[in-house]
């Protein structure tokens, strides 16, 4: 059974990647914008 | 029959409508842009949505300063001898057809390389060829087209300020979860034995996780809390603080002594939704005060001076190295030189204390002084400060106090320290009959008692009103006005500029004809004065040719003098120069001209009441009306016929005189708004209760009013007075909602039913729902009101 302490562990660990992850798309300004491009998409050039 | 409208904005038609390929424009910008984009193919701009234009700025704004390097350098993204990469504001970006335009600027102009649009920030990210298209006439092209950039330099930083509290959110969202996952094991299967073996696993991995939530994510409120503290104060920060402290020493103390899993759930959750909370409020107050920066200042003009040529422009737009003039009871709007002229300087607004100070030639002139005497040349040091303007307007000494104000005030003083006493209460009492239940209760009481329904409903719902009552052209000092506006029985109007325009008037000159020398003189003499009159008069004569003037004196209510060309000159009422009482036959507005002991004649004004001044009237019924005037009582017939039959007129009163009539009527308890024009008036607009003063083109700011207004929306006096007192209602209503919030969710929770989490949920629900009713009320009322007009 220890092996799901190891699996906890390695889960929580994960959500961190993901966390980190998505902050750092924060921090490039990816959610700046989140109405713009669902207009631009239906505008034909 | 359906209404025209201008096919571009889709504005009523003001004075002719222009034609073009049978189509209909207000006006020729609208044509303009028209034409433009029909040049370029892009009609689509008009398919997307109906009149989705902008109506372009009539003011020909300058845009020159931007070509300076030092303004640039603040503005710009990035910027080399070839491109230029810039983020601009624009607040009049408002649909799907605006974005589509702005991203096609590179069809339109070949110096514009390409363009991207925010739309929930209004900002448009454009990189442009600066060869071809300096900056200045980038923004000049833009405010062509309609939109207007708006230059601020602050908007940067509160992005930055924003995103902390996603991270703060995020994280404090992954703790609460994974701490919750990791305490299920022990809330449901607490009898295994795998478990019990391996608890301090979870727990001890569910404290990790809790330090980043009690030192990040939280560390706001211990901050606040903190500095209040310091200051020998409590806010409502503290509760919170104190609660999420117990909850987190418990569970240390319960996970040490091998007592239980501890609370740090709530904990975190505690945290995340008072961070979610937060955001969303700040989210709504964003959506409020998002064109506040933009319409709220009031555009102040001034008179800059460029190569010997008078311009209004506003003040927003002056740059270092300008000149400009300012004349008498003018406000300096920036530090500046003084190149010409005698400065003698009011400080008041800024010290508070009215002693005239003499600058001479070459002295530097702080932001704020007042000039008393001749008009003066300055040369602008640093760009305007609007908000330095807008806190002058705001500084305490000018405050009038007010009981919801002073309610709040006293309430939040005392408000944590019942929330403690109620905290301890319960605390004593559930250590008594049921230990087991002390610790829960006390952080639900704590957490529950936060009054932030309460504190926000007020600046909320007032704000709003602001926001709508400056749409409006209204603009006031602050939320604690239309409390005072409210409570308004006696309205008292000036008459010159108030309820006459002082644009149009007929100016006529009895007297022997005058020779060019003499009218440069007049000219030269009224250009100093800021009174209606002598701006008429002014804008009447003047040929382009003007004398300097020495020993300026303006005394308010009677009249000008000063001596120019050695000759000495007056200008004023006919007490003044030639000192006898007016004759009873005399029906109408007279200023009598001396030049050299010699009294040459009059200039006879004949005044223009505003449109519909009866049917305005009409509707301010219920309330009494006064008219103080400076002037004769040659109109007092026409404006009987004007007025309610109830209304008072008092004529020939001198600026003294009108302030004693103030202060005698609200001696015998009368609420007072008065409406003048900011000038001879001052000491009455400052005594009276609300002080309106009104202004045709803008250049008087004067510091001692309640409320700033645009002489054109004078028609709409009765919808501001409805507005404000339903405002107050609306306060009134929200309170008693968050009071009873706050009765039902301590009552709960001080007989033990309410779990802490629980608490957490409901508190910033309470805000949100406050939030909402705000909204949702003011925008209902001025929807009724406007309803109500028509």
């Amino acid at each position: 059974m220890g092996i799901l302490l190891l699996m906890i562990l390695a889960s929580v660990s994960l959500g961190v990647v993901f966390l980190i992850i998505f902050i750092i798309c924060v921090r490039k300004g990816q959610f700046d914008d989140n109405e713009t491009p669902s207009v631009r998409i239906l505008i034909e050039d | 029959m359906k209404k025209k409208t201008c096919f571009h904005c889709g504005g009523n038609f003001i004075k002719s409508e222009k034609k073009f390929k049978k189509k209909l424009f207000c006006c020729s910008g609208c044509k303009e842009i028209y034409k433009i984009l029909q040049d370029h193919k892009l009609n689509k701009f008009y398919e997307m949505n109906a009149h989705p234009g902008m109506i372009p700025n009539k003011k020909n704004n300058r845009f020159d300063f931007l070509d300076q390097k030092k303004i640039r350098e603040k503005l710009v993204d990035f910027e080399n001898d070839k491109i230029t990469l810039i983020r601009l504001s624009i607040p009049s970006i408002h649909c799907s057809s605006c974005i589509w335009i702005l991203e096609s600027l590179p069809k339109i102009h070949t110096g514009i390389i390409q363009s991207t649009v925010n739309f929930p920030t209004k900002k448009v990210c454009i990189l442009f060829n600066n060869k071809k298209l300096p900056l200045s006439k980038l923004a000049y092209f833009l405010s062509k087209l309609g939109y207007t950039p708006n230059f601020n330099e602050k908007s940067r930083y509160n992005s930055i300020k924003n995103k902390k509290l996603i991270y703060k959110i995020v994280i404090s969202f992954f703790c609460f979860v994974n701490i919750m996952l990791l305490a299920i094991p022990e809330y449901i299967g607490s009898g295994d034995k795998w478990l019990i073996e391996n608890k301090y696993f979870f727990r001890i991995l569910m404290l990790i996780l809790s330090f980043p939530v009690l030192f990040f994510s939280s560390a706001n409120y211990f901050q606040s809390a903190y500095f209040t503290l310091k200051n020998k104060c409590l806010n409502i920060d503290f509760p919170i603080c104190l609660g999420i402290l117990t909850i987190f020493w418990r569970s240390i103390y319960e996970i040490t002594y091998n007592l239980g899993p501890g609370y740090l759930d709530s904990l975190t959750g505690l945290v995340f939704f008072l961070l979610l909370g937060e955001f969303f409020q700040k989210k709504t107050y964003q959506y409020l005060s998002f064109d506040k920066d933009y319409k709220f200042f009031y555009p102040i003009s001034i008179i800059r001076l460029r190569e010997g040529l008078e311009e209004n422009i506003f003040i927003s737009y002056l740059s270092r190295g300008d000149r400009i003039l300012i004349r008498n009871e003018e406000i300096i709007p920036t530090d500046s030189i003084l190149i010409r002229g005698t400065a003698l300087i009011d400080n008041s607004f800024i010290t508070g204390e009215s002693k005239l100070v003499v600058k001479k030639i070459g002295d530097r002139i702080f932001a704020g002084g007042k000039q008393k005497g001749e008009s003066i040349e300055l040369e602008v040091l640093e760009k305007v400060d609007q908000s330095y303007l807008f806190q002058l307007w705001n500084n305490e000494v000018f405050k009038k106090k007010t009981e919801i104000h002073e309610l709040v005030n006293k309430w939040s003083k005392y408000f944590t320290i019942i929330t403690l006493a109620i905290t301890l209460l319960t605390g004593l009492y559930w250590s008594i009959v049921n230990p087991c239940k002390l610790f829960k209760t006390v952080s639900s009481v704590l957490i529950v008692a936060c009054p932030c329904a309460l504190a926000i409903s007020m600046p909320f719902i007032l704000g709003n009103i602001m926001r709508i009552l400056a749409k409006k052209n209204f603009f006031l000092r602050d939320v604690y006005t239309i409390e005072r506006i409210s409570q308004i029985k006696t309205l008292v109007f000036d008459k010159t500029g108030t309820i006459t325009e002082s644009n149009k008037s007929k100016i006529s000159f009895v007297g022997k004809c005058l020779t060019k020398k003499q009218i440069i003189l007049i000219a030269s003499l009224v250009k100093n004065s800021k009174h209606p009159f002598s701006r008429k008069l002014y804008k009447f004569l003047y040929t382009g040719k003007i004398f300097p003037v020495r020993d300026f004196k303006e005394i308010p209510g009677k009249g000008l003098e000063a001596n120019i060309n050695g000759m000495k000159i007056k200008v004023g009422s006919a007490k003044y120069i030639i000192h006898e009482p007016k004759k009873e036959n005399i029906k109408q507005s007279r200023v009598f001209v001396y030049i050299e002991r010699k009294v040459l004649g009059y200039f006879i004004f004949l005044n223009f009441y505003r449109k519909k001044l009866k049917k305005i009237f009409e509707k301010l019924a219920y309330y009494k009306i006064i008219i103080i005037s400076g002037d004769n009582d040659s109109e007092k017939s026409r404006l009987y016929a004007l007025l309610p039959k109830n209304s008072i007129f008092f004529f020939e009163q001198s600026p003294k005189e009108k302030l004693s009539r103030i202060k005698y009527l609200q001696k015998i308890g009368e609420k007072i708004m008065m409406f003048g024009d900011g000038l001879n008036d001052t000491g009455a607009i400052k005594q009276s209760d609300v002080g309106v003063a009104l202004s045709e083109d803008v250049n008087n700011f004067s510091p001692n009013c309640d409320v700033l207004m645009k002489a054109d929306s004078f028609d709409k006096i009765f919808e501001i007075l409805q507005l404000s007192k339903i405002g107050i209602l609306l306060v009134r209503i929200s309170f008693i909602i968050s009071i009873y919030y706050n009765i039902i969710g301590l009552s709960l929770a001080i007989m033990g039913y309410l779990r802490p989490i629980i608490a957490a949920i409901l508190m910033p629900l309470s805000s949100i729902s406050i939030i909402v009713f705000s909204l949702i009320s003011t925008k209902l009322s001025d929807y009724w009101i406007n309803k109500i007009k028509n």
